[in-house]
């Protein structure tokens, strides 16, 4: 090694690393560490028992309103309660908390942190990764779990569109978020399951106070406005619903910044 | 890696150009031997205690370190990783400042380009080849020909740059050096090397020790700790000993083995009439301590060669049965203990 020492080439040249480069280093290397085939089996096996199960509740002659209101109603509360509630929170914990929070109980944050920089850039790159892994598993299950559910009734397009719209943005939000919470908690991804349990699951019953602080109620006010069905709860309008989504991603990713900045890092 | 004029920033106004890993300087014992001064170098660590929660990490530790190989030595747990993270501002100090190239790592970017760290966790990202790890390596660093630096930098560390393989089926050795190489390859000022000979083999150690020689000597600040004396002794003659958080012993290695040399020997000895035993011991000056429990006896000594020939005629003369007689501090834990005790 000594003597390739003094026989290596010159001082390499080197560029100040600006936000753009930056975010697309870290997401090159950031979307690589969180996919794994485990995660992607499971995560695409639970859409996938989303999509049968929407096909089977679809083609279900049991059905308590057989109507084409019915069968929309039918298919966005399914889009709601099996995509909204559970894939979208829980497939964006899973890679979202890994994308910086293992980095960070792994020892690897330190190849990305110890750099030349800026915070903002790796947080956004983190919040990209998530979501570009996410989205895929997160809205297509959703939509076209509830599209099949409407049994292709009259206006189960504008179901489809609704679960489109409020799983893409509910995916980006819970994302953003969850990238902060694995950077403030080891093992995120139990206070995530917490949270997604406990407070979106339980406590928006509680009461419209309660419901806006829930990200659910705004992905389903999409949901409902879009789908232009009546799920029974406080709906929000398309407008605020879109404006809150995008605010509680950008806070977040912006917490996540000052986080990092003064985060310990092994 | 060609040789080149590396930067050294000149010492502020008023305050020592020397700082203690400097060779010229005589070896100083505890950080409390001598008023600690502002020192100045390449890396300045001044007045600097780490607290992680009722647990000291570091405590009050002042130091500065110049251009070429200084060594931080300390058993396990001493604070030397410590250390190191706050050099790189990977966590800031509970009370001091850690300047490297006169600014804080934590807050200035600039300065971060300029340090090389090979961490002492062996995590890489275990996906990537060799080749990509030191390319994003390089990338991150703004290098602008990042393939063919990390190309370099590899046949530098003498890993193939072609292995097609993960990085996670590496030997700890391979791993080593990649690490070492995704620290070198923006060619960095400071190099922060955290255990950087654990898993090597004796020949990748004695190249690499060459090489971090090498490069000290062109210029760089290149810090390496290191719990084995023995390969503090062929990186350098430059050491700083840190023990229990504490900055115990800095200066020439040379100076300070000699004087880890003349410290007392701790010798355990079992023998009948240990009472007896233990005051001749002492009475003769082959001891200049002893502590008695029951038949055994825990002797100081200056002089271990002597106490091993005198022991038997003494206990012999005395009529006291010998059963063993053993060194008990020929490790370096009684090297840092005698440092600590000394202070």
């Amino acid at each position: 090694m000594s003597d390739a020492a003094t026989a290596a080439a010159s001082v390499p040249a080197r560029r100040r690393v600006g936000a753009a480069r930056a975010t697309a280093l870290c997401y090159r290397v950031l979307i690589r560490q969180i996919v794994s085939a485990g995660r992607i089996a499971a995560l695409g096996a639970l859409g996938a028992i989303m999509i049968i199960v929407g096909w089977v509740v679809g083609n279900s002659s049991n059905r308590g309103n057989s109507s084409s209101a019915g069968m929309i109603f039918d298919g966005a509360s399914y889009a709601d309660g099996f995509g909204l509630i559970v894939i979208v929170p829980i497939v964006s914990l899973v890679f979202a908390a890994a994308s910086l929070g293992d980095a960070r109980d792994d020892g690897t944050l330190v190849y990305l942190w110890l750099r030349p920089m800026g915070r903002a850039p790796l947080v956004a790159a983190a919040a990209l990764a998530s979501a570009t892994v996410s989205l895929p598993l997160c809205v297509v299950p959703t939509m076209l779990g509830g599209w099949l559910a409407t049994d292709f009734a009259a206006g189960s397009g504008r179901v489809a569109a609704g679960a489109l719209a409020a799983a893409a943005l509910g995916t980006v939000a819970y994302s953003c978020l969850f990238v902060l919470l694995g950077l403030l908690f080891r093992k995120a991804v139990l206070w995530g399951i917490a949270y997604i349990l406990l407070w979106e699951g339980l406590a928006v019953g509680l009461g419209d106070f309660a419901e806006r602080l829930s990200l659910r109620g705004y992905a389903r006010s999409l949901l409902s406005q879009i789908a232009d069905v009546d799920l029974g709860f406080t709906s929000y309008g398309v407008v605020t619903a879109v404006i809150v989504l995008v605010a509680v991603a950008a806070a977040s990713l912006a917490l996540a910044t000052v986080r990092l900045s003064r985060l310990n890092v092994d | 890696m060609s040789p080149r004029p590396r930067p050294v920033p000149a010492p502020p106004a008023g305050k020592s150009a020397a700082g203690e890993g400097s060779s010229s300087e005589a070896p100083r014992v505890g950080n409390g031997a001598k008023a600690p001064e502002l020192p100045a170098g390449m890396v300045e660590v001044h007045g600097v205690s780490k607290f992680f929660g009722d647990v000291v990490a570091v405590s009050d530790v002042t130091f500065a370190v110049r251009a070429g190989v200084t060594a931080l030595l300390g058993p396990n747990g001493a604070g030397k990783s410590t250390l190191f993270r706050m050099m790189c501002g990977l966590t800031p100090p509970s009370r001091g400042s850690v300047r490297v190239l006169g600014a804080d790592a934590r807050q200035d970017r600039d300065v971060r380009g300029r340090i090389g760290l090979s961490p002492q966790q062996d995590a890489l990202f275990d996906r990537l080849d060799a080749l990509a790890f030191v390319q994003i390596a390089a990338e991150t660093q703004g290098v602008t020909d990042p393939t063919d630096a990390a190309r370099r930098t590899l046949e530098l560390v003498e890993l193939n740059p072609d292995d097609p393989r993960p990085v996670s089926g590496y030997s700890k050795g391979m791993r080593q050096r990649t690490k070492l190489a995704a620290a070198l390859v923006h060619d960095p000022d400071v190099l922060i090397l955290d255990e950087p000979l654990n898993g090597l083999d004796p020949v990748q150690r004695r190249r690499m020790i060459g090489m971090l020689t090498d490069l000290g000597a062109q210029g760089r600040c290149v810090l390496v700790s290191s719990h084995v004396l023995e390969e503090v002794a062929q990186l350098g003659s430059r050491i700083l000993v840190i023990a229990q958080g504490r900055l115990v012993a800095s200066g020439d290695y040379r100076e300070l083995r000699e004087m880890m040399d003349d410290r007392p020997r701790r010798v355990s000895i079992e023998a009948d009439k240990s009472r007896t035993l233990a005051a001749a011991l002492v009475e003769s000056g082959t001891a200049v301590g002893v502590r008695v429990d029951g038949d055994a006896i825990v002797a100081d000594t200056l002089d271990v060669d002597r106490l091993g020939r005198e022991i038997a005629p003494l206990a012999r003369r005395l009529e006291s049965r010998l059963r063993s007689v053993l060194p008990l501090d020929e490790d370096l834990e009684s090297v840092f203990r005698y440092l600590v005790e000394r202070r």
